[in-house]
This record gives structure tokens, sequence and C-alpha cells, in this order.
């Protein structure tokens, strides 16, 4: 058999005579159909050019339909989604910027130690940092590891931005992990009287009850990362590949990636799409509008299954495809786009303003 | 066998497949992993963690801020300041014989007073401007130590008994020296002490 896994998107065929899309290793979503069976069959194992109409090497060869999950016309996928988008807009560094200063709060003048500078080994050159490296305890917390962190206002635009850096715990007295946060993350934003503009990226992993409560969005944390543009002109980009800790979404869903981006044609609905993986380890995908246009020919434009949505309109509401086989039994998902870009907000500027003359945690 | 069949496999006739490796002998002895990944949060193992035992500086650093504000006219409501500026930095210890600042600069102060402004507990607030007059910044590890001709708008709340300033003109106003208002002197001072990584120089052997 030809077995032959790929990151360029490819189309082979399915044996039901039914026009299926699947996920190659890469995570793009290719056609299948029979009538195109010997050629796609003989050249599947040819590279893959922008522009071949034909795709490339071939994910998989199947004889049968695709196993559905048994439970895919009973989700509430409106609710998943609207979930998976909350998890989006609470991931950002805003969120692990109030969780450092609550555990700098808690700390005093010794533990964890706050110093000028970078941490010594770590791969940083920024002598105007500050940090804290630390094994030590107090008050019942334990702070183990380290953190890095800038904060830098512009007088000349009223403009904030920030860094952190490190890989650090603090655990409570009873064992709950009150912060964590291993990577990279940093934000920046510019207001002006009551508009702003803001973005945040994060890579890594941050989890802990002073960040992600009860009844946060993300209870249990999460690992990837996320990247977020927002402003109150309207737009709103969210690219996120996560994986959640603590209980599954819906209790149903553990991973969620999103490419949204609003653009001034349509207010109501992005482009691009949102996936959320099941525990059973299935792809649920939901796409709105086309990111690329189907008839390019581009390997990027055939990435998508926009070519057999023949309804992508500006209309709120996107199409499901599970294990990327569209899914007609169900109608089509509208999320609540509306709450999603209100609750994209953006720090205020004093969250920025971090100085040796008044810091938040105890000097003596 | 399907035409569907023989065209996968004239498709993929081409080089000849890896030799696979051997499978692994099942010695019967393997342990399961018995934690839940969804709950169990790893500990990265990366060579990025510099540890913490050597990671907290021994080095201090010693910041002295220090200064004074002649207010004018008497009597008030002051519209005009000038004033000076000490600033002084030292690591670890000083010898008072031969004191050595790894940064020491005097500043001259100019100021008008700002009658709009963001600071409601203000008693008075002035745009102050700051002239370098002796020595220079770049030895300064302070990071909001100010430069030459920066001009911050600042004030003094006599409820805090401390200057406060606008960050950044950000209309964030921060307390900044502790002060005190005589007439028409008013002195401020802040101070502090805190760790540091001070970069080892490379040396020659």
């Amino acid at each position: 058999m030809c077995e032959v896994e790929t990151v360029s998107p490819c189309r082979t065929a399915a044996a039901d005579g039914q026009w299926h899309h699947h996920r190659t290793t890469g995570g793009t979503v290719s056609k299948i159909h029979p009538g195109i069976l010997g050629i796609a069959l003989v050249l599947s194992c040819a590279p893959a050019e922008p522009g071949d109409e034909l795709g490339g090497q071939s994910g998989s060869l199947r004889d049968d339909p695709l196993e559905l999950p048994d439970d895919v016309t009973t989700i509430d996928y409106v609710q998943a989604v609207d979930q998976a988008l909350a998890v989006v807009i609470a991931s950002d560094l805003a969120t692990a910027w109030r969780g450092h200063m609550q555990m700098l709060e808690s700390g005093d003048a010794t533990c964890p130690p706050v110093f000028l500078g970078a941490p010594e080994d770590a791969d940083m050159d920024d002598e105007d940092a500050l940090s804290w490296a630390a094994d030590c305890s107090v008050d019942g917390n334990a702070y183990d590891g380290f953190l890095t962190w800038t904060t830098e206002v512009d007088p000349a635009s009223g403009a904030g931005s920030r860094t952190l850096g490190g890989d650090a715990q603090v655990a409570a007295g009873n064992g709950d992990v009150s912060f964590q946060f291993d990577g990279e993350a940093s934000d920046s934003v510019v207001w002006s009287g009551t508009d702003f503009t803001y973005s945040s990226t994060v890579e890594g992993q941050v989890s802990g009850l002073a960040m992600f409560g009860a009844d946060s969005a993300v209870p249990g944390g999460f690992r990837g990362n996320v990247a977020i543009d927002t402003s109150t002109a309207g737009n709103l980009t969210l690219d996120a590949n996560l994986f959640l800790f603590g209980e599954p979404l819906l209790g149903r869903f553990d991973s969620i990636v999103v490419d949204l981006e609003f653009t001034e044609d349509c207010p109501d609905e992005p482009v691009g799409y949102v996936g959320i993986r099941g525990i059973d380890g299935y792809w649920f995908d939901v796409y709105f509008l086309p990111r690329y246009d189907p008839d390019d020919g581009t390997v990027d434009s055939q990435a998508y299954p926009y070519e057999i949505i023949d309804d992508a309109v500006c209309d709120g509401c996107g199409h499901l495809f599970v294990r990327n086989v569209q899914i007609d039994d169900v109608s089509l998902v509208c999320p609540d786009f509306g709450g999603v870009r209100s609750s994209a907000t953006a720090p205020s500027i004093d969250e920025y303003v971090l100085t040796l003359h008044d810091p938040p945690w105890e000097t003596e | 066998m399907t035409l569907v069949t023989l065209a996968a496999l004239i498709g993929c006739s081409g080089d000849p497949p890896a030799e696979r490796q051997p499978l692994p002998v099942d010695t019967g002895t393997a342990s399961v992993f018995t934690k839940d990944t969804a709950d169990f949060l790893p500990v990265d193992t990366g060579t990025t963690d510099p540890g913490t035992e050597d990671n907290v500086p021994d080095n201090l650093l010693t910041v002295s801020q220090s200064g004074i504000w002649s207010l004018a006219p008497i009597g008030g409501p002051f519209t005009d300041l000038s004033g000076v500026l000490l600033v002084q930095e030292y690591v670890d210890e000083l010898d008072p014989k031969l004191p050595e600042y790894a940064c020491e600069v005097e500043f001259n102060l100019t100021g008008q007073s700002v009658d709009e402004h963001t600071c409601s507990s203000c008693d008075f607030v002035f745009d102050v401007t700051h002239f370098i007059t002796k020595g220079e910044t770049t030895g300064c590890r302070e990071p909001d130590t100010p430069q030459h001709e920066d001009v911050w708008q600042m004030g003094y709340d006599s409820n805090q008994g401390a200057l406060v300033h606008n960050y950044g003109g950000s209309d964030v106003w921060v307390r900044w020296a502790d002060a005190d208002l005589q007439g028409t002197d008013l002195s401020f001072t802040f101070d502090l002490v805190m760790a540091i990584q001070v970069e080892e120089e490379e040396t020659d052997e």
C-alpha cells in the first residue's frame, strides 16, 4: 500500500463515492472523489507544487467511509465554539501578568528575591529587566524557578509594552498550583482616550488559580501558543493552538486550534476556522469565510475545503467538518461573535507601570 | 485485485522501502505510566532553566536619589521652582574614605506649575526639567533615572508625605520619593537596596 504522510495539501479518493476531506500531518484538508481515482493514485507520490490542481502526495487511502463519533449530531457546537473562543480570549499575557503581580504581592522582602537584571544563565540580555529566582516559601506559598520581565511606557505616545519569560511555579500550602508559567510572552497597548490597540502573544504553559479560577474560561490553564490582535476600530485576529489542562470543554474537547480574522468586508463573520479536538482524538472543525480563494490553485488555497462549501457567505455561521468530513446532518454553527468581539479588551496603561520607586512587592 | 489497488501499486512503485528496524523484545517488565497528563503539569526539563541556587545574585545595588525644591513665591500658591537632584549608586560596599560610585549624577531642576492635571490628591503639580550639571547617567542601573533635559510632571501629596510622578505621562501617578515641605523648601529622598546581577568581566589568564 501507498502510505505517505505529507505536510502539503493533497487529494485522494474514497471508495464510497463521496467527497471527503482529510487532514494531513500538516493539519491541512483535502478533497476526495472517486472520479479522479486513477490519476490521483498515480500522482499520489509526486511532490506537491503550488498550482498543481491535484495537489501532491496523498495522506491516506480509505476503502470505507470514515468512522464518525456516535455523538456527532448531538453535540452543542455553538456552545463548544463559544467556549473555545472564550478560552483564547482569556489566554493573553494580561491574564498571566495579573497572576505574576499577585505572586509578587504575596511574597515578602526576601522571598522571592527580586533583583535587577536577568538570571545568569537565562538566554536574555537585558540588564534593565527585573527577575526573581527562588526556591523558597513564605506564608505557605512555595516559589520555585525563575521569572524575568520588562515593562515600558512610552511618554510620547502613552503606549505600554511588557515581556514575561521564565519557568516558575508557585504552589499554595494545600498543594494547589497558584501560578505556573513556563515560556515567553509579550504584549503592547496603545490608548487614545477610550480607543485602544492591543496585541498579545503567549507561547508556553500557563496555569494556576491566581489566574484561572473555577469561573474562568480556562479553569485548568493551557499549554500552547496564542496570538491576539484587537482594537476598538473593530479588527480582531485570533491565532491559537492550545491544549487545555483540567476538565475538557463540554466534557468533550481538550484542544483548540483557532485561525480567525475579522475583516472590514464582514463584521459579522471572520475568515478562517475553529478546530476543537475531542478527547477521542477526532478533530471537529468549523469553517467560516474563506481565507483564500479556492480557485487560486495555490497550496494555501487548497489547504481548506472551501471549494465544497457552496454558501460561504457573510452570515455569521460556519460549516462543520468532523474528521475532515463535511457533516450535513448538523445545521450551520453560528457562534456568538458579537460576544467574542466585545470580550476582547485591553489592559489599562497603569498595568504597564512598574517602578522600583513603588513596587508591588515588599522591599523591607 | 481491483483496478484501484493496481493503480495504487503502480503509483507507488519506485524506490524500495527502507528496511524496517526490528521491534524491541518484550521483556514483560515494562511499567505503565500512571499519571494522567490531562491533570499532571509536567516539569520542563529543557536547557533554559538556569536553576535557582546559584542565580540569586550575591551583589547588592544601593540607590540614593535626593534633592530639594525651592518654591516661589513665598506664601504661595507656588508657580515656580528651582532645585537640585543628586543620584548616587554603588554596588555592595562603599569606601567612605574613597567613595567610588557606579553612578553619581547631579541635576539642576527648574519647574513651572501645572494647573490642569490628573492628580486629584496633589497639593500642587509642576513640570520639572532636569539638567545634568555633573556626571552622566550611563552607569546608573535604576531604570527610571531621569535623563538630561527630561521633563517630568511631578506633584506633592501632603497626605502621603511624598512626591508623586505622572509616570511616562500616562496619567498614572506613582509614589516617587518621601518628601517634606517646610516653608518654601521641599526636600525629598528615595533610597533603595536590591539584589543585582552584575556582569562578570572576562579576565585573561
